[in-house]
């Protein structure tokens, strides 16, 4: 549960339930079937596990390693398959899906849940082209389900006190934000022996590399955006209250360039917004040092999210002069300790920050959306406010690929605007 | 905050600077206290050893080889620093960076002490040419700190512009170790300010009344070590390039900033046979040095005869 999330709840929809802890129907367990249990699916299984109202009832790999995992894990408690419609066929009392599947393969798993009449939770991004997540979001509102989008940063304590902290003026108008993830690694799996046509279409996988390294190749992904920027462009969106409107960017294969990668090592774009406001954005993959953050800007400070912590314009005066403050203010005559060595000499300026949370964060807020999910799936809650912050953040991120690919700013079209939400 | 009260805080030279005013904000006061930052800035932009392009890093990089032209403002600082050298007999001496490094580097403290030959204080090979505003170095191997008295230097100017602006009663610190009083508080005769116990920061140890005066605090705490010892850097003796030791402090009272900051450093170095003459040669003055042993505070003042 999230602590002290009340005042937040009523002002995130998808909080509203969840953070009062009702549960229309809390001797019932919501009946789970999970699509990819590869490395994210199987993290996520293993938090389903310890929640008490989800069940996992089936599973679904076209790997069979993967698939072999998941039922050792399940102990007799769920079914395999190696087809999804399959199991969507045969399993007619699942009340819900998570899917953790490649990138390319989300749109037509997700669409094909909500046909069968599954809520559904998928990972983002949620698929590689635009008109893609525009019809999985059309048919999750015209099948009335629930389908959430894994940003689970919409669930971090941190993050909520943050964006509460935010709305309330504390740092003023966000006038920039500047996000980034920087690692220093190929992004590459170890290959295992297999023959990927032994249980793999051929067409879609020539060989187990385009299989386990599915992430760099553009039939299958779009590289960092999709894999990464989502997370961190979805909380600029939330932010700011509003999806980009125009998109300029670059990108190239400037260090990993051996071995046939397609998708860029380094990206880099400005997304512009209605009101003015830009987010900077770039990842790389050839320095570690800067790691990841969103630093987020305005007239009276400054917010570092990942970090959790924040500074002011104008900090507060220290606690002797505040003291002394005080003391004028209430005709109070009375010492004030304040003199003190800096035991440091001359060193450069340094304002550690303050913490934006007070609480202890033990988790990234993956546990805390599945139990958002499977509380959804129970009482009929359809977070569709959620949905739309998926939404967006996938156009944001498949907009930026456009534009880095195309070399054009990109405005965002009409079309792939939401009008029911 | 109430409307009483004018108050501006902003970071420079390594810590915080503070400014209460005991008048309503005005947009007089607000042009104030831009005049204020832009003179801290100023002066931390030409004494900073963190900026290659500061007057101090242009003289430690290149004295040695050529005389380095500085400012003239920053080069009138230079020679009260030369005159605050002398009249201490060394004990205050800017060029210990040398010293500094030494006991930076790479090595336990232990050893240094008994096997080592660390550098003194350079002071003396430190030149000043005051017809051309130019400094130069005799040696390699010679660095200037400003650590013990930029901050001096910056309230002095800042409290010549309160004067300027008619402001008579203000109370400024950087990070509490440099403090300036003008005037008194609202609701007494001055301005009553405590010196926190270090082990026990709620009590003051000692309390200060100042007005129109100036209090400087420097200290010595060490970093406690792996088996039980202890490793002392903040302030090095600059006669024997040595650490001072002990759990101390000096706080120095002096109506000009520069001069207390100059003697709370030297106090803290300073023999206990020195402390009348060295309080006689500096008038106006009023010392109180701090000595914890077990955790106590054991307190000694001196006061110099009035200027």
């Amino acid at each position: 549960m999230i602590a002290g999330s009340t005042m937040l709840a009523s002002q995130l929809s998808w909080l509203r339930g969840y953070a009062s802890g009702e549960n229309k129907e809390s001797d019932r367990k919501a009946r789970i079937g999970m699509i990819g249990i590869g490395s994210r699916g199987h993290l996520l299984y293993l938090h389903l596990l310890t929640i008490p109202e989800a069940e996992v009832v089936a599973v679904c790999d076209i790997y069979p390693p993967h698939l072999e995992r998941a039922l050792r894990m399940s102990e007799g408690k769920a079914k395999g398959f190696r087809d999804h419609r399959k199991m969507l066929d045969e399993m007619k009392d699942l009340d819900a899906v998570v899917v953790a599947t490649p990138l390319h393969t989300h749109a037509q798993i997700v669409i094909d849940a909500l046909q069968a009449g599954k809520k559904v939770f998928c990972e983002k991004s949620m698929a590689k082209e635009p008109e893609d997540a525009l019809k999985m979001v059309n048919t999750a509102l015209e099948t009335g389900l629930l389908l959430q989008i894994g940003h689970q940063r919409m669930f971090h304590p941190g993050y909520l006190r943050a964006f509460e902290l935010i709305r309330n003026g504390q740092i003023g108008n966000v006038t920039q934000i500047r996000a980034y993830w920087h690692r220093n690694s190929d992004w590459r799996r170890k290959v295992p022996a297999g023959n990927v046509a032994s249980f793999a279409d051929p067409a879609m996988y020539p060989d187990m590399e385009h299989f386990i390294n599915w992430r760099l190749y553009r039939a299958y992904s779009r590289g960092l955006m999709t894999e990464l920027a989502s997370h961190q462009m979805q909380v600029a969106n939330y932010i700011l209250g509003h999806y980009p409107v125009e998109i300029m960017g670059a990108g190239s294969i400037n260090y990993w360039n051996k071995r046939g990668r397609e998708v860029y090592d380094n990206v880099n774009l400005v997304y512009a917004y209605p009101d003015g406001t830009q987010v900077i954005y770039d990842s790389m993959t050839s320095n570690k040092h800067y790691g990841l953050e969103e630093q987020i800007m305005g007239p009276k400070g400054t917010m570092e999210l990942e970090a959790g912590l924040m500074w002011s314009e104008t900090p507060p005066p220290a606690p002797g002069i505040l003291q002394l403050i005080n003391n004028i203010e209430h005709g109070i005559f009375d010492n004030i300790p304040l003199g003190g060595a800096s035991w440091v000499p001359d060193t450069p300026v340094k304002d550690t920050g303050t913490p934006i949370f007070d609480g202890e964060i033990d988790d990234d807020g993956t546990h805390l959306e599945l139990e958002g999910f499977v509380h959804a799936v129970l009482t009929g809650e359809k977070y569709r406010e959620l949905l739309a912050q998926g939404y967006y953040a996938t156009i944001a991120v498949l907009l930026g690929w456009e534009a880095m690919v195309s070399r054009k700013v990109v405005t965002m079209p009409d079309e792939l605007v939401l009008k029911n939400i | 905050m109430a409307n009483n009260i004018f108050y501006r805080s902003f970071y420079a030279m390594g810590t915080r600077f503070e400014m209460v005013i005991p008048q309503e904000a005005s947009s007089r006061l607000e042009v104030l206290a831009g005049r204020v930052e832009r003179e801290v800035r100023w002066w931390e932009e030409r004494l900073s050893r963190f900026r290659d392009d500061s007057d101090i890093s242009r003289i430690n990089r290149e004295a040695a080889d050529h005389p380095v032209t500085v400012d003239e403002k920053v080069f009138a600082v230079l020679e009260e620093c030369d005159r605050y050298h002398h009249l201490t007999e060394g004990l205050f001496d800017p060029a210990i960076l040398p010293l500094q490094e030494y006991w930076q580097q790479e090595g336990t403290q232990e050893v240094k002490e008994v096997e080592g030959t660390p550098p003194h204080g350079r002071w003396a090979e430190v030149v000043l040419d005051p017809a051309e505003k130019r400094v130069a170095f005799l040696s390699q191997g010679t660095g200037i700190d400003p650590g013990g008295f930029g901050k001096g230097v910056a309230l002095r100017e800042v409290s010549r512009i309160l004067q300027e602006e008619g402001i008579r009663n203000a109370l400024l610190s950087f990070g509490g170790s440099s403090i300036l009083a003008l005037g008194r508080h609202p609701h007494g005769p001055h301005w009553p300010v405590g010196i926190p116990d270090i082990f026990d920061p709620s009590r003051n140890v000692y309390l200060f009344s100042l007005r129109d005066n100036s209090l400087s605090t420097s200290g010595v705490s060490a970093q406690r070590q792996p088996r039980g010892k202890e490793l002392y850097l903040h302030v090095l003796n600059p006669l024997t390039g040595k650490p001072v030791k002990g759990w101390k402090s000096v706080s120095a009272q002096h109506p000009d900033p520069f001069t207390a900051e100059v003697l709370s450093t030297v106090f803290l170095a300073a023999d206990k046979e020195n402390y009348n003459t060295l309080l006689s040669r500096f008038p106006g003055s009023g010392i109180i040095l701090i000595n914890y042993l077990n955790r106590k505070a054991n307190i000694v003042t001196f006061e110099a005869s009035k200027p």
